[in-house]
């Protein structure tokens, strides 16, 4: 593989990293305006580890997110994307 | 103010601030057109819609640049993925939380081993330990109708994401 593609590959990866690193904050700052629009009590649990976030001390719902759903959310945005963008990569024509 | 047929004007500060949205085009198109139709904006009223016009067209010229290069329109049509993606997580979550106030049950989502959420009811008590509030079966209407809104709001941002490219491809010069 010369240099160039290499250069080429590695710019493409740093872009999908960074935009699914994007998306996933986006998401997450999404989850926690829709607890405060639902009056639910959020935890984001991450191992042992755990984030609240609860609007309201009378919250009637808890949602609790595992650390398997942001891998799968993570997973599933990047999947989106490459098949998207492959797609397009394949089937891509010069305007006549 | 508002003129003769009644359509909503921008002040005269707008209309040198409609001459800057001719900047939001890309500099071929500009360096091709740029004079041209920057007397004509000159001659034209400065209304809304004439605002918007030029904010969709420098959409279109701005996508069919992309367009014309395989690497970006990739990228492109990766950031399309990615905002398809998240709305539709972001649908799913509303989702999960509306169908488990329907039930009035507790919900599990979970792959194999794996479990990704789960959504409970609480109760709540009062200082002496007598139960006050089980809200866990209340699924009025009233409850159910921010849930709704988002998801009927979200759906319709879903729509628009995919159609979106669709309708400014078609607007392209």
């Amino acid at each position: 593989m010369s240099l160039r593609r290499l250069a080429g590959a590695a710019s493409a990866l740093v872009f999908a990293l960074t935009v699914v690193a994007f998306a996933e904050v986006g998401l997450v700052a999404l989850l926690v305006v829709f607890s405060y629009a639902l009056k639910i009590r959020l935890i984001i649990a991450t191992g042992s580890a755990g984030i609240l976030f609860s609007p309201d001390p009378l919250a009637r719902v808890e949602v609790r997110l595992f650390g398997a759903a942001i891998v799968a959310s993570m997973l599933g945005v990047f999947a989106c994307g490459l098949i998207s963008a492959g797609w397009r990569f394949r089937f891509w024509r010069p305007r006549r | 103010m508002r003129s003769h047929l009644g359509r909503l004007e921008v002040s005269l500060l707008a209309a040198a601030a409609m001459k800057a949205l001719l900047r939001l085009y890309p500099r071929a198109w500009r360096e091709r057109f740029g004079r041209e139709m920057g007397a004509l904006l000159e001659e034209m009223p400065t209304e809304l819609g004439t605002a918007l016009d030029l904010l969709i067209g420098a959409l279109a010229a701005n996508a069919a640049v992309i367009r014309s290069n395989r690497i970006l329109s990739s990228a492109a049509a990766f950031l399309h993925g990615v905002c398809v993606a998240f709305l539709v997580l972001a649908i799913g979550f509303v989702s999960l939380v509306l169908a488990s106030q329907l039930s009035a049950n507790g919900v599990n989502v979970s792959v194999g081993p794996f479990q990704l959420a789960s959504v409970v009811f609480l109760s709540h008590f009062l200082f002496n330990g007598q139960r006050a509030l089980t809200l866990a079966s209340a699924a009025s209407l009233s409850g159910l109708l921010p849930a709704i809104m988002l998801l009927v709001a979200l759906a319709a941002i879903l729509a628009a994401t995919v159609a979106g490219p669709r309708f400014i491809a078609r607007r392209a010069p």
